[in-house]
């Protein structure tokens, strides 16, 4: 049985090789019928983000590279192209590599922004469709629903999440240390440009509800009003809206400054303290410098936005290196716990033995001692199962310790499981039920 | 010897817990994900709060054993005086712990705290007034509500203190360390405004029960030497500089980094009735 992952990401294939393999949400349940059509694939997930896309599988082959075959061969196929015209984009992983790729994918330790975490809600959505589609097992759920859990410890014990990605999130974050309830605080746009609406996009989803754009076209105001459910008003009513404002986001193509120190200091003054959050993301600036000096308004502008997100990023950078740490020793985890599964079986046929032994002599010492009291009889059985559990313990350890050594000891863990069934008397062709042998494994 | 002995572990408790508090601000550590207002407390803050609830609960029984052991109201001591106030710090920042959790407040709060009842201990062996005038649930309850007030001022001071580094943070656009561990600058503001909301009303009513109470008859002084002893007038105008505070942002609407610096001024107004001589409040 192999583990494996085929898949082309940012990191090894240009953008039009990428969307040429891309799978969409709603044809993924298709796409994972397809695979699972092929002879020996047991479980698959498929993973289609704008940055990568990646199969994982279970597959009864003699050797990974056969798995790896048919998984290229099924891309090929899926998507009607060439084997030549992807094939060396593609990596291939298996076993502890491909469950250590998951985990840092998730973690968002491979995203193109490093920490940016959005991978992992695509993760989960992998996993949710592979399971409607019943394309997933128990051991690529155990997989990807341990890579979510180590994303969220990921994120809980280091930096790697926090802080500024973008020129928006380092405007919301900024803002989230002045007001305390974005949902509450009133966004003025002054020029409805590009970079405004990313701005404006990011404001939108940390929960801002009242904006107001201005723009010298007011067509293109009441357009980005009407995209985000804001008001548009003429450009010259502008001073007047900097009284209720909040946060102002100019980028105007005015070739000279729009908002100066006399013309805010009389608004400040009827602003009665509230604070004012400046972003001035045009270039030329549009807000002059001087402004910074007035009581209660914050100014930035891009420059300050920009370090902002390079100071985040430096901080992920040194961050990385314990999120990386914990994934690997994650992993190792998994990889342990898939290899013990393969003595679950034996491990459960020696336990049900040694409880029918037990059974089979405390009925002979009923017949023999019947006229014990309930207490007694239940000091007995409490005896009799401390000293099986003593007796079982060793060799069941002993199995685990010896099946997650390492793939250097495979024939000597095949022995080590032939030789407690013959020691023991078991049946190889019965086995533990499923949920039997995940509650053992865990 | 017992209520020291309780006062003493109250004192290690609050300091155990503000060190707590404190060390959330500076250990670099998990913190808030992304896009996540609300600033995650760390771990060690986690554990300031039972350390604050428990030496809030032993300083109680501290002050409970002492009037036992005295049969006196803890305010004919200015040890007990001062542990009241030391108490009534820690409950206030306490109850807004369990209301808003701003560890960041707690650092400072329970630092006034400590330094309030080290004060205390340093007096402990002062003598204790005998006289009857403090005897009274009007005297009680003017004591008590002022000491109250003087819990939540500080509480609002602390709160000051960290909207004026905060306010400075980002006007000098720093970014990391202590700007990602402080509470945006609104929650600041509105908690400081809460604090001084309860805390006005109850100084109210000290002042005016402390002014019916010098028209009693068995006061060594007429009213008109309470009114006009320094004590009184630095305790009225603390009442007056909080009336502006409270009124100008109830009723003008008005806010930032200025009122920040009335409240902080109020504070030390009100702690300076500590060192300021009087000519009516001594009881010995």
């Amino acid at each position: 049985m192999q583990f494996v992952l085929t898949g082309i990401s940012h990191h090894t294939a240009p953008i039009d090789i990428r969307e040429r393999l891309s799978v969409a949400e709603h044809h993924l349940p298709s796409a994972l019928t397809a695979l699972l059509e092929y002879p020996g694939i047991q479980e698959a997930v498929v993973l289609s983000t704008c940055n990568r896309v990646e199969i994982y599988a279970i597959i009864d082959t003699p050797t990974p590279s056969h798995a790896h075959d048919m998984l290229t061969e099924h891309l090929a196929n899926y998507h009607h192209l060439a084997r030549h015209d992807f094939a060396s984009h593609l990596y291939q992983k298996n076993g502890i590599d491909a469950t250590l790729h998951l985990m840092r994918v998730a973690s968002g330790l491979d995203s193109l922004v490093l920490g940016e975490m959005q991978v992992l809600g695509q993760v989960r959505q992998a996993m949710r469709i592979a399971q409607e589609t019943e394309s997933i097992g128990s051991i690529l759920s155990a997989l990807f629903q341990q890579a979510i859990t180590v994303s969220r410890r990921v994120q809980n014990e280091t930096g790697i999440g926090r802080g500024a990605f973008s020129i928006g999130h380092a405007a919301v974050d900024l803002a989230s240390h002045i007001f305390s309830d974005l949902s509450e605080a009133s966004v003025l746009v002054l020029g409805a440009g590009k970079m405004s609406e990313l701005t404006v996009r990011h404001l939108i989803a940390s929960g801002v509800k009242f904006l107001i754009v201005a723009n010298r076209t007011h067509e293109k105001a009441e357009r980005m009003a009407n995209q985000f459910g804001g008001r548009a008003i003429h450009y010259d009513a502008f001073p007047e809206a900097l009284t209720s404002a909040d946060i102002v986001i100019a980028s105007t193509a005015a070739p000279h400054t729009i908002l100066r120190k006399e013309l805010l200091q009389p608004i400040v003054r009827k602003r009665r303290g509230k604070p004012l959050f400046l972003i001035d993301i045009a270039v030329p600036r549009d807000i002059d410098a001087d402004v910074e000096e007035l009581e209660n308004v914050f100014l930035y502008n891009i420059d300050d936005l920009q370090s902002v997100v390079q100071e985040e990023a430096n901080l992920r950078v040194t961050e990385a290196h314990r999120a990386e740490q914990i994934t690997l020793e994650e992993a190792e985890k998994f990889v342990t716990w898939y290899k013990t599964r393969e003595a679950v079986p034996v491990i459960s046929q020696l336990k049900n033995r040694l409880e029918q032994i037990r059974q089979e002599d405390l009925a002979l010492l009923k017949g023999r001692l019947g006229n014990l009291s309930e207490r007694e009889w239940q000091a007995i059985e409490m005896a009799t199962l401390a000293m099986m559990k003593r007796v079982a313990r060793e060799p069941i350890l002993r199995l685990k310790q010896e099946l997650g050594a390492g793939q250097n000891e495979e024939r000597e863990k095949y022995d080590l499981l032939e030789a407690t069934r013959e020691i023991f008397g078991l049946n190889a062709n019965t086995s533990g039920t499923q949920a039997e042998e995940n509650t053992e494994a865990r | 010897m017992l209520p020291f002995m309780l006062t003493l572990c109250a004192l290690v408790l609050y300091i155990a817990s503000g060190a707590l508090y404190g060390a959330n601000l500076f250990i670099e550590a998990p913190t808030a994900p992304k896009n996540q207002v609300k600033p995650t407390p760390l771990p060690v803050s986690r554990f300031g709060r039972p350390l604050l609830f428990t030496g809030a609960f032993v300083q109680f029984v501290a002050i409970g054993a002492w009037c036992v052991t005295t049969h006196k109201s803890p305010f004919a001591s200015s040890f007990g005086s001062l542990s009241v106030l030391a108490w009534a710090i820690a409950l206030a920042f306490g109850i807004l712990e369990t209301r808003r959790r701003l560890p960041a407040v707690g650092a400072i709060a329970l630092a006034v705290t400590s330094l309030v009842l080290f004060l205390a201990l340093l007096q402990a062996r002062n003598p204790v007034a005998k006289t009857p005038l403090l005897i009274g649930q009007l005297v009680s309850i003017h004591v008590l509500a002022i000491l109250a007030s003087f819990g939540l001022f500080a509480v609002s001071t602390s709160c000051a203190v960290l909207y004026i580094l905060q306010n400075r943070l980002l006007k000098q656009r720093r970014h990391n360390g202590l700007f990602r561990k402080l509470p945006p600058l609104e929650t600041l503001d509105r908690t400081a405004y809460f604090a001084v909301a309860y805390a006005t009303p109850l100084l109210t009513l000290g002042l005016v029960l402390g002014i019916i109470r010098t028209f009693g008859t068995d006061l060594p002084h007429p009213p008109g030497v309470w009114l006009r002893d320094p004590h009184t007038i630095t305790a009225l105008f603390t009442w007056l500089l909080y009336l502006c505070y409270f009124l100008s942002r109830l009723l003008l609407g008005l806010r930032g980094v200025r009122l920040q610096y009335l409240l902080i001024l109020g504070f030390l107004v009100a702690i300076s009735l500590y060192l300021i001589p009087t000519t009516t409040h001594h009881f010995l």
